[in-house]
């Protein structure tokens, strides 16, 4: 299904840009922020591409502007590892994460308004268990206490969440 | 299949020739000829045999006189079976089931009285993969089991992960199964006393010389939601349920000679008879299939076969070692104990606790020793025992020391006497006689991978997607047990 997926997403329009996954070793102290779109998403919802991009302010951050281009420049760093990832709003689930799996030094993860963000997305989160420090977990209608039970296996992390 | 009684033979008749669409533009004779034709094919065949039209009000509780597929015992694994049957049926309607149970009210059963845990953290390969199956169908579970216009299906599972302790004469034991739980692709992880100490500061690390923690697909869930989450999706896919007593078989019996000159009686199932409750109305239904998930009876079940009743050292003469053993289960208040993130502790001890809800409680437990199994013919508390486990888990929890106990309430294990692992497959002997039981405590947290695995074996003929042949009756014939190599 995966192979399938990155197919579709090659026939796909040429405004359709995706990010490749950067291979994890030691990484450097830049601050990288990776706006990953449709990676990360199950086939259905390949369809629904417009609603995920959300606008940032800072240059610092790799987004897609409002025609949908997503800019080349994050291949110049393809060997350090990401940090901060902010997916709020997408219709990320727990498969998606099997995409960042990669990511050992994430340290910032936003999934703000993520409809499809479940308890068992968030029992999935240990693997950044060792460099985690924020986690916002906010406005996402499908958690219950059962998945917070889940988030003590976080260390550092400071959570912020809110029905 | 057409169903139900009818009024009279020849109004019905008229009705089917009213609503069968005319196609044939032939004359008005030749066109009601056919359509007459096609009315007495249709109530020929209603009155042969096979059909379910009877001319006679019936009672409508009582089971259908034929089915395919009898399933005698209606706890969650007989539940997920039924509900795994339809789901792999190749036509609509290909097989027709039947979960009979004798308690509407659940008062008795395994199932619900269950304290709901699942773990992946065994020795045995088959039951890290029935976990992991398990684990996979609940997460997708209203992929599986939604039914149109109905409230989605909501387990309440909590995330929390089962931690194991080990002493020091245990401790190989635990590495020895974590490579096995991580071979087969369980996510576990190893602690030290001093990670356990700062991941639990409330916990007594006092003769703990390792603990496994479980960091994904483990932790706890509502049992009755799964039951009923089984059966609301079979009834819609048309099983039938029947509340009712199996009290006996009607069997055909062949009997052939070994090589050696022995004569071994092969049994076939013809009817069940089904018993109402509370009456003396029984409904012989004629079946192919018998499944056997009564749980903590499915003994009495086997037995109602002659499965066990034969001469000594036959293979008719080894029942089937599953009996009810009662275990308690006891609620306590704890205002200063552990938080939201306990999760399932299981000492080396024996004695295991679980958070219950958020208002300080837990719910604890502990596997008594062989001479003090309590009586099964009932299921009152023993708040004696209790005393057992107190110490214990004051010791490992000093803020249990100052607890008090709720509540309690007692269920029974479908015990499985030889080696406390599930028994799954055919009976030598008994050739239409599947066994989905004796699980021994993890019945309900392999159901959904269990009813998978026995639909393949019957309607695919095999095991498909999980090879659980070691749980076969087999080993009980040649007397090698399956060992699960716990460290309680």
């Amino acid at each position: 299904m995966r192979q399938s997926c990155r197919q579709v997403t090659l026939l796909a329009a040429a405004s359709r840009y995706w990010s490749s996954s950067p291979v994890a070793p030691p990484s450097k102290q830049s601050r990288l922020l990776l706006f990953l779109s449709q990676r990360f998403h199950d086939i259905e919802t390949l369809l629904s591409w417009s609603s995920w991009f959300k606008n940032r302010g800072q240059s610092e951050w790799f987004r897609s502007d409002r025609r949908g281009k997503f800019s080349w420049d994050f291949m110049n760093h393809q060997d350090t590892s990401i940090e901060e990832v902010d997916v709020g709003n997408t219709l990320i689930n727990y498969t998606g994460l099997e995409n960042l799996v990669k990511q050992r030094g994430l340290r910032t993860l936003s999934v703000s308004g993520c409809a499809e963000v479940d308890d068992w997305f968030l029992s999935r989160l240990y693997m950044f268990q060792d460099t985690l420090e924020e986690l916002d977990i906010s406005n996402c209608p499908r958690i219950s206490v059962g998945g917070l039970a889940a988030l003590q296996k976080l260390r550092y992390t400071d959570q912020h969440g809110r029905k | 299949t057409s169903s139900g009684a009818c009024p009279g033979v020849v109004g019905r008749s008229y009705r089917h020739s009213a609503l069968r669409p005319n196609r044939n533009n032939n004359t008005f004779l030749n066109t009601d000829l056919e359509n007459q034709f096609k009315a007495f094919r249709e109530k020929a065949a209603d009155a042969m045999p096979g059909s379910d039209w009877t001319p006679f009000e019936k009672n409508s509780s009582l089971p259908p006189e034929r089915a395919d597929i009898v399933i005698v015992g209606g706890g969650v694994v007989g539940w997920s079976i039924a509900y795994w049957l339809k789901q792999k049926e190749m036509i609509r309607d290909g097989v027709r089931v039947l979960v009979v149970e004798r308690d509407p009210t659940y008062s008795q059963a395994s199932t619900v009285l269950s304290a709901g845990g699942i773990r992946q953290q065994f020795s045995l390969p088959e039951n890290i993969h029935l976990s992991m199956a398990s684990a996979d169908f609940m997460r997708n579970i209203n992929e599986h089991l939604s039914v149109l216009n109905d409230d989605p299906v909501d387990l309440q599972f909590n995330h929390s992960g089962y931690l194991f302790l080990a002493s020091e004469k245990v401790a190989h034991i635990m590495e020895e199964n974590y490579s096995t739980q991580r071979y087969a692709g369980a996510k576990v992880s190893l602690l030290s006393p001093t990670q356990l100490k700062e991941k639990c500061p409330w916990i007594n690390t006092d003769g703990v010389v390792l603990a496994s923690y479980g960091l994904e697909n483990e932790g706890w869930f509502d049992p009755w939601m799964l039951l009923n989450a089984f059966r609301r999706k079979a009834i819609s896919m048309g099983v039938y349920q029947c509340f009712g007593e199996v009290t006996g078989f009607s069997y055909t019996t062949n009997t052939m000679t070994t090589a050696e000159g022995d004569k071994v009686d092969f049994r076939r199932i013809k009817y069940a008879n089904v018993q109402m409750p509370n009456s003396l109305e029984y409904q012989p239904v004629e079946c192919a299939i018998v499944v056997n998930a009564a749980g903590a009876l499915s003994g009495k079940v086997a037995e109602m076969m002659g499965i066990g009743l034969g001469p000594k050292d036959t293979i008719s003469g080894i029942p089937l070692p599953v009996e009810p053993r009662k275990r308690f289960i006891y609620v306590v208040h704890c205002p200063n104990g552990p938080g939201l993130d306990t999760p399932f502790l299981v000492d080396y001890s024996g004695v295991y606790f679980r958070r219950e809800g958020l208002g300080g409680n837990y719910i604890a437990g502990m596997s008594p020793e062989e001479e003090e199994e309590p009586e099964t013919n009932n299921l009152e508390v023993d708040h004696q025992f209790f005393q057992n486990i107190w110490p214990h888990l004051a010791h490992r929890v000093p803020a249990f020391e100052c607890l008090k106990v709720k509540s309690a309430w007692a269920g029974f294990y479908d015990y499985n006497t030889f080696d406390q692992n599930g028994i799954v497959g055919m009976h030598p002997l008994v050739n239409n006689m599947f066994f989905a039981t004796g699980f021994s405590g993890h019945g309900l947290q392999h159901s959904p991978a269990i009813g998978r695995a026995m639909a393949e074996l019957i309607l695919d003929g095999g095991f498909k997607t999980l090879d659980l042949s070691a749980f076969s009756f087999k080993r009980i014939m040649t007397k090698e047990p399956i060992l699960e190599r716990n460290i309680v």
